[in-house]
C-alpha cells in the first residue's frame, strides 16, 4: 500500500529528473552531433579545461566561505532572537526574511546602485576620505557575492534554527540550569545535540541556495564577470550558448558526483553521531 | 478505509499521468518573432483553395518618379510624375488596369507632389511656397496649366529657419486639401488661390493627408483620425484599426506612407495595406480581416513606402510603391481562386535580428518561387525585449530538439561553434555557382572559408576608412600609425575629429582592427592595447566634453543587434569637415550610395579617402551571413534560397551595404541617381553638395578597394560586447588602460578556454 502511495511522486521525480538526468549521463559519453560514442574523453577534456578549473575553483571557494559563515551568523541571530518575547520575535523573523521577498531584477537594481563606481557604498567611503573601489569589476567581487548571499538567505535560516530550537524541551534547560549549568554549558551540552538533527537538513537547503546566487552574478556582470565570481553555472550558461551539450553533460555529471558525495558523507557522518 | 487509500492513491496516478501531456507544447503554438502564414481564415487548411497573386505592372514609359497616382471612380488610374532627369512632367492615364498607358506631357515647373481629382485636374505642388514663388499649378483635364498665388503662413523651423511649405495636398470630395509643416489643414480654392483653414477639432499637428472617397484620413504623430471632407469634422475614433495601423512616420519629401487607404463601396468600410499585406476593415468594428499576407509579396519589405492603394473590387487591388531603391512600382493583387491558399512547402529562416537585406533576400525568393512560404524567425524583436543571450538559448534548445531552422542568418550566432558540431553545412558548391553564373567577391567569400570550406557567405558587406583634407599627409595604416599622423594636425583649439561618441569609435576601430587582434585561439594583448591607445588619442584630440558630442553613440549597439540600417558613419563625420568642425574622420563605408557621396562632398571640398588596414590585413564586415542547416528538412528549397539571395536578381533589390555579387554591384553603380545634400549643425553653419553617379575612374578606384578586402573583421559578438563595454570605460577616463587591457584579455581568454 505504502508503494501505491510512493508511485506518483516517483513518477513524477523519474519523468522530470531521473530520466533527463540518464540523459544527460548518456550525452556525457557521446559527441554532441552525430551521437559517436567517445567515452570519457569529454570528461578528460572538462577537467583539463581551465575555464571549469576557474568556475569549480570559485564555486567551492564560495561555498566553502559561504556555508559556515551562514550557519555561524544565522545560528547566532537566532539564539538572540529566541530569547525575545513573542511579538518580537515575529517582527524579527519578518525583517529578517524580507530580503527572500523581493524580486531578483529588484535586488539587482539595489546592487547597482549600492556597488557601482559612482554607488552609495562609494559615497559613503568618499566622506570619510578613502578612494572609489569598483566592486563589481576587482577582486572585491566576491565579498559583494559573499554578502548577497548572506543577505538574502540569513531570513530562511534563521527561521529553520528558530523551529529547531523551538523544538528543545524548556524543562531540560531548567533542569541544567538548577544543576548549575552556564549558559555556554547548556548551549554545547543541550541546544546543539538537540538540535543537530536540523543541522543536516539547514547546511543541505543552504548548498543547494548557494547555487541560486548566480542569477543576481548573471544580472549584474554578464556571463563574463569579473573572474573571481565566475561560477559553473556561468560556465554551463555559456557552454549551452555555443551548443557544448556534450561539455555541460560532462560538466554536470561530476558536479552531480561531487554534491551527491558530499550530501551521503554528511548523512553518513549524522546517522554515525546520532 | 484500506479501499478507499488504495482508490485516492490510484486516482492520484491517474491524474498525474493525464496531466502530463498538457505540460508538453504544441507545434501549432505561436512563438514570438515568428510569422504565420496568413491571408487566409485560420480554419483553412493545407488542401483549402484560394489566394491572393502578386503581378508586377509596368509602369508609364516617361515617368520614373512619380508623383501622385489616383484611382478614378470610372476605375481608370491617373500618375503624374517626371521623367529620369526630374525635369520633363507626364500625365499618364490607363483604362485597363495598367496593362496601358496613354501619356501626355504636362507644361508644368513644380512635380514634387501632385493631388489628382476624380475630373483629372491636378494640383502639382513644389517646394517652398512663398508669396514670390508659390510653387502651386492646376492642370485643368485638358492640360491648361495655371500658377496660383498662395502665401501660406509664417513657419519656423527648430534652428531658425523659416519658410513654409505644402506637405502633401489630396483631393477629397471634389475639394483640394493640403496641410503644411505647422501641422494645419487649409482647403485650397484651385480657382483663386484662395486659403481657407479646416479647424477639425483634432487638437494635434496633422503631418498628411490621404484622400478615402468623401473622407480624409489625417495623419498625426500619434497615428491615424478621419475626418469628413465635405463638413470638415472629425469622425469618431476607430480604436481597433489605430491600434493596428500605429504611428505613421515618413522620412521622405513626398506624401508616401508604411499604410496607405482604400475606400469600400460602403462608407463606413475601408481597406489598407501595410507591410503586414493587404486588410479589411469595417469601421467601428472590432475586427481587421488580412486579405493579403505581405510576407508572402513585395509588401513584406520593411523599406517599402506606399503611393497610393486602389481597390477595383473584392478580388482585384493595386499599390504603388516606392522601393528601398528609391524605385517607384505598381503591383496587382488578383485573387486566384484555384492557387492553395497556403503555399505548399515551408523554408524556416533565422536570424537573432531582423534587417531589411534580409527582408529584401526574403522577398526576392517569395517573388521566384510562390509555392514556398518564408516562414521568417527573429530572436530579437523590438517588441519581445530578448536578450541575445535569451534568444540563442531558444534557438539551441529548437536546434537540440530536432526543430532548428533552415537557412541561419548567422550575425551573432556563434557560427563557428556550429560549424565545429556539424549544425551547418558546407556550401561551397553554391557559391561557386553564384560566382561562375555572376560573379561574387571571392575575396569576401574565401575570406569566411572555414579549414577551406564555405559554412557562411554574407550578403553583403562593408568596411571602415578615413577621409581627410587635401594637402595633409595620407591617413592610412595601423591604429598608432593613423592615431600618430592625426595627432600632428592638431593646432591650438581648431578641431581635427568629429565629436563621435566613445562607442561609436571603437566600433570603428573594432570593424578596422579586430582581426589583427586575434592570436590563435587568443587575444593579442599588446596589439589590443595599441588599438585602445589610438582610439583613446583620437577620442580626446578635441578636448570634447561628454555632452558635446554626438548622442546616438548609445544606441549605435542596439541598431547593430536590431538589424537598422547603419548609414555609413564616415559621411556623416565627414559632414564636418565641410563645416571646418575636423580635418580627418574615420567611419564606415556602407555601400555605393556612401562612396557616391564621399565623392560628392570631396567636389565641394577637396579631400582624400582610403580604407584603414593593419599591414596586409584589410578588413571587412559581413552582413547578413547565410548558413545552410544540415539538418534542413528540404535541402533543395533550403539551397535554393541561399542561391536566390546570392544572384544578381536577388541582390537587386537590396540597397545597404555593399553587393556579394558583382553583376549586383555593377548595375547598382550604373543605375545610381544624381541628388543633392544639404543640411546644417547645431551652430547653424550650413553645408551641401551634389551626389553623382561613379565616373569610370571612381568606380574602378573603389572596386579596387573592395576587391582588396581579405580579412573578415573577429566576427565574435562576445568578443565585440566585451571589448565595447570595457573600452566605453576606459575613453571615457573610468578605468585605466592597463585595467581595459588586461579585463578584456582575461574574459577573451576565459571565453575561448570555454
Amino acid at each position: 500500500m505504502g508503494l501505491a502511495f510512493c508511485l506518483p511522486g516517483f513518477f513524477g521525480i523519474a519523468v522530470f529528473y531521473l530520466v533527463p538526468f540518464l540523459d544527460v549521463v548518456r550525452r556525457s559519453f557521446v559527441q554532441a552531433s552525430g551521437e559517436r560514442f567517445c567515452g570519457a574523453d569529454y570528461y578528460k577534456l572538462v577537467l583539463n579545461n581551465a575555464a571549469f578549473q576557474l568556475a569549480a575553483k570559485n564555486t567551492a571557494r564560495f561555498i566553502l566561505v559561504c556555508l559556515p559563515l551562514l550557519l555561524l551568523l544565522s545560528l547566532l541571530l537566532a539564539l538572540l532572537v529566541n530569547r525575545l518575547g513573542v511579538r518580537l520575535k515575529t517582527l524579527f523573523k519578518s525583517a529578517f526574511l524580507l530580503p527572500m521577498a523581493i524580486p531578483a531584477a529588484s535586488v539587482v537594481l539595489l546592487w547597482k546602485l549600492m556597488f557601482d563606481v559612482h554607488g552609495f557604498l562609494n559615497g559613503i567611503l568618499n566622506l570619510f576620505g578613502c578612494s572609489a573601489i569598483d566592486w563589481m569589476n576587482t577582486g572585491a567581487a566576491f565579498a559583494v557575492l559573499v554578502f548577497s548571499y548572506i543577505w538574502k538567505n540569513l531570513g530562511y535560516t534563521l527561521v529553520l534554527w528558530l523551529a529547531g530550537l523551538a523544538s528543545v524541551p524548556q524543562d531540560v534547560y531548567e533542569a541544567a540550569q538548577i544543576d548549575g549549568a552556564g549558559r555556554l554549558v547548556r548551549f554545547f551540552k543541550i541546544t546543539l545535540p538537540l538540535i543537530k538533527p536540523m543541522i543536516f537538513t539547514i547546511v543541505v537547503l543552504s548548498l543547494l541556495n548557494s547555487f541560486k546566487v548566480f542569477r543576481e552574478a548573471y544580472l549584474v556582470s554578464g556571463n563574463y564577470p569579473q573572474e573571481s565570481i565566475y561560477l559553473l553555472q556561468h560556465l554551463f550558461n555559456n557552454w549551452f550558448l555555443d551548443l557544448s551539450v556534450d561539455k555541460m553533460a560532462a560538466g554536470s555529471v561530476l558536479l552531480a558526483l561531487v554534491i551527491g558525495i558530499f550530501v551521503a558523507v554528511l548523512e553518513h557522518s549524522w546517522e554515525k553521531d546520532v | 478505509m484500506k479501499k478507499l487509500k488504495k482508490i485516492i492513491s490510484i486516482l492520484l496516478a491517474s491524474m498525474l499521468i493525464i496531466a502530463l501531456p498538457a505540460c508538453s507544447s504544441t507545434d501549432s503554438e505561436n512563438k514570438p518573432g515568428e510569422t504565420q502564414p496568413g491571408g487566409a481564415p485560420a480554419a483553412q487548411t493545407e488542401n483549402a483553395k484560394g489566394r491572393f497573386l502578386e503581378t508586377e505592372v509596368k509602369m508609364p514609359e516617361n515617368i520614373s518618379h512619380v508623383a501622385g497616382v489616383k484611382k478614378c471612380s470610372d476605375d481608370s488610374i491617373v500618375v503624374v510624375g517626371t521623367d529620369d532627369n526630374g525635369i520633363s512632367a507626364y500625365k499618364a492615364v490607363s483604362k485597363n488596369q495598367g496593362k496601358d498607358w496613354e501619356e501626355t506631357k504636362l507644361d508644368a515647373e513644380n512635380t514634387r507632389h501632385a493631388a489628382i481629382n476624380d475630373d483629372g485636374t491636378v494640383a502639382l505642388i513644389g517646394y517652398f511656397t512663398t508669396k514670390e514663388n508659390s510653387n502651386v499649378e492646376i492642370v485643368d483635364k485638358d492640360g491648361k496649366v495655371t500658377k496660383l498665388d498662395i502665401t501660406l503662413p509664417e513657419h519656423q523651423g527648430p534652428s531658425g529657419d523659416s519658410g513654409n511649405m505644402i506637405l502633401s495636398a489630396v483631393f477629397a470630395a471634389g475639394k483640394l486639401f493640403i496641410t503644411e509643416l505647422e501641422g494645419r489643414i487649409y482647403e485650397l480654392d484651385t480657382k483663386s488661390g484662395e486659403l481657407t483653414k479646416v479647424t477639425t477639432e483634432i487638437g494635434e499637428e496633422v503631418h498628411g493627408l490621404i484622400s478615402l472617397g468623401n473622407r480624409i484620413v489625417l495623419i498625426t504623430k500619434n497615428g491615424v483620425r478621419f475626418a469628413d471632407a465635405k463638413t470638415g469634422t472629425l469622425l469618431p475614433e476607430d480604436t481597433e484599426l489605430e491600434k493596428a495601423v500605429g504611428t505613421i512616420e515618413n522620412g521622405s519629401d513626398r506624401p508616401i506612407y508604411p499604410v496607405m487607404f482604400a475606400a469600400a463601396e460602403k462608407e463606413d468600410e475601408l481597406y489598407f495595406v501595410s507591410h503586414g499585406g493587404i486588410f479589411y476593415h469595417k469601421q467601428g468594428g472590432s475586427s481587421i480581416e488580412q486579405l493579403v499576407n505581405g510576407e508572402l509579396v513585395s509588401l513584406g519589405d520593411g523599406s517599402t513606402a506606399f503611393m497610393e492603394f486602389a481597390r477595383f473590387d473584392d478580388e482585384h487591388f493595386m499599390v504603388f510603391a516606392v522601393d528601398s531603391l528609391g524605385n517607384d512600382k505598381c503591383y496587382s493583387y488578383e485573387y486566384d481562386a484555384d492557387a492553395s491558399a497556403v503555399p505548399e512547402k515551408q523554408l524556416n529562416v533565422y536570424a537573432l535580428a531582423d534587417s531589411a537585406v534580409l527582408q529584401q533576400a526574403i522577398s526576392a525568393f517569395q517573388k521566384k518561387n510562390p509555392d514556398v512560404f518564408v516562414k521568417k524567425t527573429i530572436g530579437m524583436t523590438d517588441d519581445n525585449g530578448v536578450t541575445a543571450e535569451d534568444a540563442i538559448k531558444t534557438l539551441n534548445t529548437e536546434i537540440m530538439a530536432g526543430n532548428g531552422p533552415d537557412v541561419f542568418v548567422l550575425d551573432g550566432l556563434p557560427a563557428d561553434s556550429y560549424v565545429e558540431k556539424g549544425i551547418i553545412s558546407d556550401i561551397s558548391s553554391i557559391v561557386e555557382d553564384a560566382d561562375k553564373k555572376d560573379g561574387l567577391f571571392t575575396n569576401i567569400t574565401d575570406a569566411c572559408k572555414t579549414d577551406g570550406k564555405v559554412y557562411q557567405v554574407p550578403l553583403r558587406f562593408y568596411f571602415t576608412a578615413a577621409e581627410w583634407d587635401s594637402g595633409i599627409k595620407e591617413i592610412s595604416g595601423g591604429p598608432q600609425e593613423i592615431a600618430d599622423d592625426i595627432k600632428t594636425l592638431k593646432e591650438g583649439n581648431k578641431p581635427v575629429m568629429p565629436s563621435f561618441p566613445a562607442e561609436m569609435s571603437l566600433y570603428t576601430f573594432y570593424d578596422a582592427y579586430s582581426a589583427a587582434w586575434k592570436e590563435g585561439n587568443g587575444i593579442n594583448s599588446e596589439a589590443l592595447k595599441n588599438s585602445l591607445e589610438a582610439a583613446k588619442t583620437l577620442y580626446d584630440l578635441d578636448g570634447y566634453k561628454e555632452d558635446e558630442r554626438w548622442s546616438y553613440g548609445a544606441v549605435y549597439s542596439d541598431m547593430l543587434y536590431l538589424g537598422q540600417i547603419i548609414y555609413g558613419t564616415l559621411g556623416q563625420g565627414s559632414n564636418s569637415r565641410l563645416t571646418g568642425d575636423a580635418k580627418v574622420s574615420i567611419g564606415t563605408l556602407t555601400g555605393v550610395d556612401d562612396v557616391m557621396s564621399m565623392y560628392g562632398l570631396e567636389s565641394s571640398k577637396a579631400g582624400s579617402f582610403g580604407l584603414l588596414s593593419v599591414g596586409e590585413q584589410r578588413a571587412f564586415v559581413p552582413v547578413v551571413s547565410l548558413g545552410l542547416a544540415d539538418a534542413a528538412k528540404d535541402n533543395e528549397v533550403a539551397k535554393e534560397f541561399i542561391k536566390t539571395a546570392l544572384s544578381a536578381d536577388g541582390q537587386h533589390q537590396m540597397t545597404n551595404y555593399f553587393s556579394i555579387n558583382k553583376k549586383a554591384y555593377e548595375n547598382e553603380c550604373k543605375n545610381a541617381k544624381e541628388y543633392s545634400i544639404g543640411g546644417s549643425d547645431g551652430e547653424g553653419r550650413s553645408f551641401g553638395y551634389e551626389v553623382k553617379p561613379l565616373s569610370e575612374k571612381q568606380k574602378k578606384d573603389l572596386t579596387a578597394m573592395l576587391e582588396s578586402l581579405n580579412t573578415c573583421m573577429w566576427n565574435d559578438r562576445v568578443v565585440q560586447d566585451l571589448v565595447i563595454s570595457e573600452g566605453v570605460k576606459y575613453l571615457q577616463d573610468q578605468q585605466s588602460l592597463e585595467d581595459t587591457v588586461s579585463a578584456i584579455t582575461k574574459k577573451v581568454q576565459l571565453y575561448v578556454s570555454e
